[in-house]
């Protein structure tokens, strides 16, 4: 009856207002926080090639095409890159000579065959549990590390026929065969990818594999090494990169891409996120002078209640109640509303090469705690200011 | 509960000469007495129940209230009292025009004990004015809103009931039948009265007149 008394006849245009101002203040916040963080750890653990390691290769000039400068390393010049005092180790990057077709099998998709390339490094070049890059011939699963750039094309196909893009969890799903050797000498292995890559672009098996098979379907005699794998002392990365520059070696740029295109999207998102605060605290200011506003209008109805003997703690609690409730509603509404558009813009980023984590960022739950917090302290100050001003007059 | 005024004097009437049985003097009133305050337009009786009911305090001397000072009552003891001590019916009556009778009733924080709003609706018709059971305040005559003021004054507990001219707009039938519902909650709540008025008699038994 109370909650009548004070409410029920007042002009509710300012508070629709500012709970729409409130709703789209915190839907904004919670995409762009969401989003922003999700952004922040894009590539963090996925990555697999560990701490101060990049792949390099001789730039392609033009006499390259007439066969003027090979772009294959020799020993001589794998030692040298060896010797170097920054250079903690330098191997070859292996590559396949036999055929290789990659096939998915998986309810899924429809069925995708591909040509392929694959690679091996050393184990000590990589970021990923031992026990899961193992293999000998006895195995059921061979471990592979899909580079994105492969995931991007195959989300581009799905998307072209009309179905749901992967996931980088969904990807890792996926049942996927290797056929190996030519028709006559076809071996099917079944694989399992177990992380991706940005820094290769052919598809990465175990050293033990590729050695196993070159041996077996190989068609030539010797292996070509087009690629090397370089890791520097801690520290002393600038110096390996000076030194590749020197020696027309080049690295490849993916990584830079991504950190750029990484630092550009958090800072438009960050952007996003304050002016959304903003919002919402321009919006809760609002509220609350409708609070102060209503309280005024119910200056006789407040006093004649305390003069009734109803205490001012009861009285507190009526407008409590009323705006903790409008503004649960509110902010759940901007949860729901939230859910499509981070699906949405999900699949945007997909599409565009870029799979993001799909479980929702804690930064979103930090907000939500945050900006409720501010307002149920505001709301209770100023009622509670304002009431006792009543009781003392 | 028991009040005791201690050369008790609004600011205003300070360097006022006054002939006042309650102002500059030392009077104690307790909850078996029934008192009529007989105050003239401008005597400070609005003041006075200010005073009373502690929402005003721009006075010298000093009111206790069972021995404690009114002053130095805390804001939680003072709604305990404001609840269940003392009940009024306030000279403006206080009533919400936006609500019903029935609503402006049951917004009392307690009701007397044994009492629910069936009892009002009863004292309604006893005051010939149950037609308004569901009317909002705001369309009643100030008559009518004066009968509602008092039954919601009689629905809770009390120690003490102080109205303020409550009969200022009630014909004479009306103002006995008010009398007798005002003299039964008095005997079965075990309370005093203070009422304040422009007349000098009043019907109830068995009180006394001071003046203000």
């Amino acid at each position: 009856m109370m909650k009548q008394l004070f409410f029920k006849f007042q002009n509710k245009k300012q508070l629709v207002l500012a709970s729409l101002g409130t709703f789209l203040g915190l839907f904004f916040l919670f995409t762009s926080l969401h989003f922003l963080h999700k952004i922040y750890n894009y590539g963090e653990n996925t990555e697999m090639l560990s701490k101060n390691t990049i792949v390099v290769q001789k730039k392609v000039k033009s006499g390259s095409l007439l066969g003027l400068n090979s772009s294959e390393f020799s020993s001589q010049e794998i030692e040298e890159i060896r010797s170097k005092s920054f250079v903690e180790k330098c191997d070859p990057i292996r590559s396949n000579t036999f055929k290789v077709v990659l096939q998915i099998d998986d309810p899924l998709i429809p069925a995708f065959n591909s040509d392929i390339y694959v690679q091996s490094v050393k184990k000590g070049y990589l970021d990923v549990k031992t026990d899961r890059w193992d293999w000998d011939e006895n195995s059921d699963i061979l471990p592979i590390i899909m580079p994105r750039d492969f995931l991007m094309m195959m989300n581009n196909f799905l998307s072209a026929s009309s179905i749901p893009q992967l996931s980088d969890n969904l990807v890792l799903e996926l049942k996927i065969n290797l056929k190996i050797g030519t028709r006559n000498n076809r071996e099917t292995i079944h694989a399992r990818i177990v992380g991706f890559t940005n820094e290769l672009s052919s598809i990465l098996v175990p050293e033990e594999f590729l050695l196993w098979a070159n041996q077996k379907y190989g068609e030539k005699d010797k292996e070509e090494i087009s690629q090397l794998v370089v890791k520097s002392n801690d520290g002393q990365f600038g110096l390996l990169e000076k030194y590749l520059d020197e020696k027309e070696l080049e690295s490849k740029k993916s990584q830079l891409i991504i950190a750029k295109l990484k630092s550009a999207l958090s800072v438009l998102l960050s952007i996003i996120s304050i002016v959304s605060l903003l919002t919402v605290f321009l919006s809760i200011l609002v509220l609350i002078q409708y609070l102060q506003l209503i309280l005024t209008k119910n200056d006789y109805e407040i006093r004649t209640l305390l003069r009734l003997g109803h205490s001012s703690k009861m009285l507190i609690k009526v407008f409590m109640k009323y705006f903790v409730l409008l503004f649960s509603i509110v902010t759940l509404s901007a949860l729901l509303a939230f859910l499509p558009a981070k699906s949405y813009l999900q699949e945007v980023f997909i599409s565009n090469g870029i799979s993001l984590e799909d479980s929702i960022s804690y930064y979103l739950y930090g907000a939500l705690f945050f900006v409720s917090m501010v307002f149920v302290f505001s709301i209770f100050m100023s009622t509670k200011r304002r009431i006792l001003k009543t009781v003392n007059t | 509960m028991h009040f005791k005024f201690q050369q008790l004097c609004p600011n205003v009437f300070q360097n006022v000469v006054l002939n006042s049985s309650i102002w500059n003097k030392d009077v104690e009133i307790s909850k078996d007495q029934r008192i009529l305050i007989h105050a003239i337009s401008g005597s400070g009786k609005t003041s006075f129940i200010h005073y009373l009911l502690g929402l005003r305090n721009d006075y010298s001397g000093s009111i206790l209230i069972d021995g404690k000072n009114i002053n130095s009552i805390d804001m939680e003891a003072f709604t305990e009292i404001r609840r269940k001590g003392i009940s009024t019916v306030f000279q403006d009556l206080q009533l919400f025009d936006d609500l019903t009778v029935k609503e402006n009733i049951a917004i009392l924080p307690e009701f007397a004990f044994g009492y629910d709003l069936e009892n009002a609706h009863k004292m309604l018709e006893d005051l010939d004015i149950i037609e308004k059971w569901e009317q909002k305040v705001g369309k009643l005559s100030f008559g009518q809103k004066q009968r509602v003021a008092i039954i919601r004054a009689l629905m809770k507990p009390f120690d003490f009931l102080i109205c303020d001219e409550p009969f200022s707009h009630l014909d004479k039938l009306n103002t006995m039948k008010c009398t007798a519902l005002i003299e039964k909650r008095l005997k079965e709540e075990q309370a005093g009265l203070i009422l304040l008025g422009l007349e000098e008699e009043c019907s109830f038994t068995e009180i006394k007149t001071l003046q203000l």
